[in-house]
């Protein structure tokens, strides 16, 4: 007997399914599932833009209004992805822009985007309303002129951490009169001023404004002025927030700031001048998100404001917050979830400020609901793990960075195994976990054994044998992302998993002990995955096959091996006869 | 330690793979034999380095283009057999050419950050506009060359990046292998004299110097 919905019904109960995931697997229950999902699926996330091509794409999903796409490995955001390595949106924007004329966003991370792409953009799409780029480079202010120009129903422009080439602030001025749809504006990584009173009148007629980041080239004397006029906005970033010290220019930042009734984020901070701290006081309690990770302002300043932020949510601060200000945070935060501590001096080797581990146990204590952790600092021990581990079992990313490699607990001189072996147990639900300090292959044990729902993990100078790894690949199931530098993992392992490797988007490995021979044999017997070797020596091919190579990326694909790489990144194991 | 595995893909991959048995597969049988360093938890905790060289005595200078392993013969012990396994602590010093750190990428904090707080310490929170340049960040650098007492291969430093010997003089140890506690750091300064470094005040020491070398220091 068949027996199925009518199209439309199974259309509208689809309708309902947001999460990737889900789609995915409704999509492989029977055919006409199949193909009623691919029809209607509107968002694609390609986590890996070298995992498919777009041609693909665009055949199974032929009606999508929503692109995000990811390129460069996650180390690229530390300098170790060499320049050139990859990532080029603009092939994808061309068939995009070919085969989706109705898109509406397009998310980019760790990509190069030129400013042909950018063009080609603001001309190819006549609906487009987003446009978010993260820690994306290879464009100038230019690509961002032809975007403010000819994109009519731009709701969202944001640009985070990338890196752009600063030629004016005119491009702000590009957008026309009769433009008033925008909803997000995020221009805090230029350095070029924009003309003040083109953001002004863009503020202005932009009802709807609802996150505004400055940049630091807009004086803190013009900020009074801009929340006058969007007194709506819920997300700020203030240029640089500094001025000499007028009553005037404070009473004026009070009142305006005590306007905004939605505000429920703040970010900015550069160039902090306490003195003009209080003017945001009265925001505090409404304060959900608060990054003042740029704000290079002591303790006192710092724990006075936590004090007062009874709904943080998230804080990213600087270590100058010490323990003092994090057992404050503790104390008055209990909704906090999230926190980024950043260290202010990285370089120096001896501790310039008073931030241990003891300020990451105070807020596991006092902060039920923390889920999400990330802390720079210089020591650490296991029972202070431990104590983190007991305390906070909800835990669901937790990155630490002792600042010295290899340090080991410094109350017992031992390694961390058994610190971070605490963490996993505990903390049953962690999908992210960033080590540090000195481990053995113990710790690795304890992951295999104990990480079952880990996604992610970042490994920096750890381990002790090819054991370590392969306790992480044999034993976490869903891990899909692994980074690996400077440890002794090398081949063993790497080829006793192999299949784990199609399991996962992708691996890094660099400074490792994996050389070019496994390397070529790995690619050779897994078509599914792509063997990239990233090793600009000389004389590549005359350095022997058990040589190890200096950086290893493999992910899974269907797009087979790609033809954009530079002469030092090499498939290795396809039908390549650059490198035997 | 030994790495105890059945060392081959599962039966229930792929087809093409299944005749593929990485028991065979040994490192050791390819050809050239492998010079690795290798370090005992308790030197590691100490800091110290003891790498074991390979038959050919004399030091060893590193050119540009050998592989990541760093051999020094310096420290061998008569005893020590390249193959005796102490610990399995395998340890790759990474070599980046020009690179003015002896570790890219580490703590692992985005270069725009360090930036942006770089800039803000330098300028001593000075308001108003950015410095209207190419927005990747580096503002000056200022780079010199460094070399090590007895190693050939010079190397260089951005000066820009630090802010006291303490960062400076750990940067540099790493670059070259060594412990800080090993190395004094002097530095050549505008009349062409060598002085000790930390004899003078990190600032005058920035004015003045022009070239680094760092020294053994058992003396």
């Amino acid at each position: 007997m068949a027996y199925s919905f009518p199209e439309e019904v199974l259309e509208h109960v689809f309708s309902f399914l947001s999460s990737e995931k889900d789609r995915n697997a409704v999509s492989l229950v029977c055919k006409s599932w199949y193909e009623m999902e691919r029809w209607c699926r509107r968002r694609i996330f390609v986590g890996n833009c070298y995992a498919v091509n777009p041609k693909i794409m665009i055949r199974r999903f032929p009606e999508v209004k929503s692109v995000e796409l990811k390129g460069k490995p996650h180390f690229a955001d530390f300098n170790l992805v060499p320049e050139g390595w990859g990532g080029y949106a603009y092939p994808w924007i061309v068939e995009i822009a070919r085969g989706y004329p109705w898109l509406e966003e397009i998310r980019l991370k760790r990509m190069v985007v030129t400013d042909e792409s950018l063009e080609l953009i603001s001309k190819s799409f006549k609906n487009f309303k987003v446009l978010v780029l993260s820690s994306c480079e290879g464009f100038s202010t230019d690509g961002l002129a032809a975007i403010a120009a000819n994109c009519r129903n731009l709701r969202v422009l944001e640009l985070r951490e990338c890196e752009v080439e600063d030629l004016s602030g005119h491009w702000l001025s590009h957008f026309p009169d009769s433009f008033t749809s925008l909803e997000s504006l995020n221009m805090g990584c230029l350095n070029s001023e924009v003309s003040f009173s083109a953001l002004e009148r863009l503020v202005a007629r932009s009802p709807n404004l609802k996150t505004l980041r400055l940049n630091r080239a807009v004086p803190l004397e013009k900020l009074p002025t801009l929340l006058q006029l969007a007194p709506q906005l819920v997300e700020l970033g203030t240029g640089s927030y500094s001025a000499e010290i007028r009553s005037d220019l404070c009473s004026s930042l009070l009142e305006a700031f005590s306007r905004c009734k939605n505000l429920k984020g703040l970010s900015g901070f550069w160039d902090v001048v306490p003195a003009y701290l209080p003017a945001f006081y009265s925001m505090c309690p409404r304060l959900t998100f608060l990054n003042l990770s740029y704000a290079t302002t002591q303790s006192p300043d710092l724990t006075k404001i936590v004090s007062q932020c009874h709904n943080l949510q998230r804080l990213w601060v600087l270590d100058y917050i010490e323990d003092t200000g994090l057992n404050a945070l503790s104390m008055s935060c209990k909704d906090l979830q999230e926190l980024r501590v950043f260290p202010s001096d990285p370089f120096v080797a001896d501790a310039n400020v008073l931030l241990t581990e003891q300020g990451l146990v105070s807020v596991s204590e006092g902060c039920p609901k923390l889920q999400s952790v990330l802390y720079f600092c210089r020591q650490f021990s296991n029972s202070a793990l431990t104590t983190i581990a007991k305390n906070r079992p909800n835990l669901t990313t937790f990155r630490l960075c002792i600042l010295e490699p290899r340090a080991p607990d410094y109350l017992t001189f031992e390694p961390l195994d058994s610190g971070f072996g605490s963490i996993v147990q505990h903390c049953k639900n962690l999908r992210r976990l960033s080590l540090s300090g000195l481990l053995t292959d113990r710790v690795f044990q304890h992951i295999g054994t104990h990480a079952k729902k880990l996604d992610m993990l970042s490994i920096a100078f750890a381990g002790d044998s090819d054991l370590g790894l392969h306790y992480v690949l044999s034993g976490c199931e869903s891990l899909r992302k692994l980074e690996i530098r400077d440890c002794p993992f090398g081949d063993k392992a790497l080829l006793a998993n192999a299949d784990k490797l199609e399991t996962m988007r992708s691996l890094w490995m660099s400074s490792c002990a994996v050389s070019f021979g496994a390397c070529k044999v790995l690619g050779q017997k897994m078509p599914g995955l792509n063997v990239e070797v990233i090793d600009e020596r000389e004389n590549l091919d005359s350095i022997p096959h058990n040589s190890p190579v200096e950086k290893l990326y493999i992910y899974r694909t269907v797009a087979g091996e790609r033809f954009d790489m530079p002469h030092f990144v090499r498939t290795m194991g396809k039908d390549n006869r650059r490198f035997k | 330690m030994e790495l105890q595995l059945a060392l081959s893909l599962s039966s229930s991959s792929s087809s093409s793979c299944s005749q593929f048995d990485l028991n065979d597969y040994n490192p050791e049988t390819l050809q050239g034999k492998a010079t690795f360093g290798f370090m005992k938890t308790e030197d590691l905790l100490n800091r110290k380095v003891r790498v074991t060289g390979n038959e050919d005595e004399k030091e060893l200078r590193v050119p540009k283009t050998l592989p990541l392993l760093f051999c020094n013969n310096s420290k061998q012990d008569c005893g020590d057999d390249v193959n005796e396994v102490e610990s399995t602590f395998l340890f790759i010093n990474h070599k980046n050419c020009g690179d003015e750190n002896g570790m890219i990428g580490w703590p692992p904090v985005k270069s725009s950050r360090n930036m942006k707080l770089c800039h803000q310490k330098n300028h001593g929170g000075s308001g108003g506009g950015g410095d209207g340049s190419r927005g990747d960040g580096r503002s000056k650098s200022m780079y010199v060359k460094v070399q090590m007492e007895g190693d050939g291969i010079a190397r260089k430093v951005d000066l820009n990046l630090h802010h006291s010997y303490h960062s400076l003089v750990h940067t540099l140890a790493h670059m070259f292998g060594k412990c800080k506690e090993d190395v004094k750091l002097t530095y050549q300064d505008k009349e062409g004299d060598w002085l000790l470094a930390t004899d003078v005040p990190w600032g005058l020491f920035m004015e003045a110097v022009q070239r680094l070398k760092l020294v053994r220091s058992s003396y």
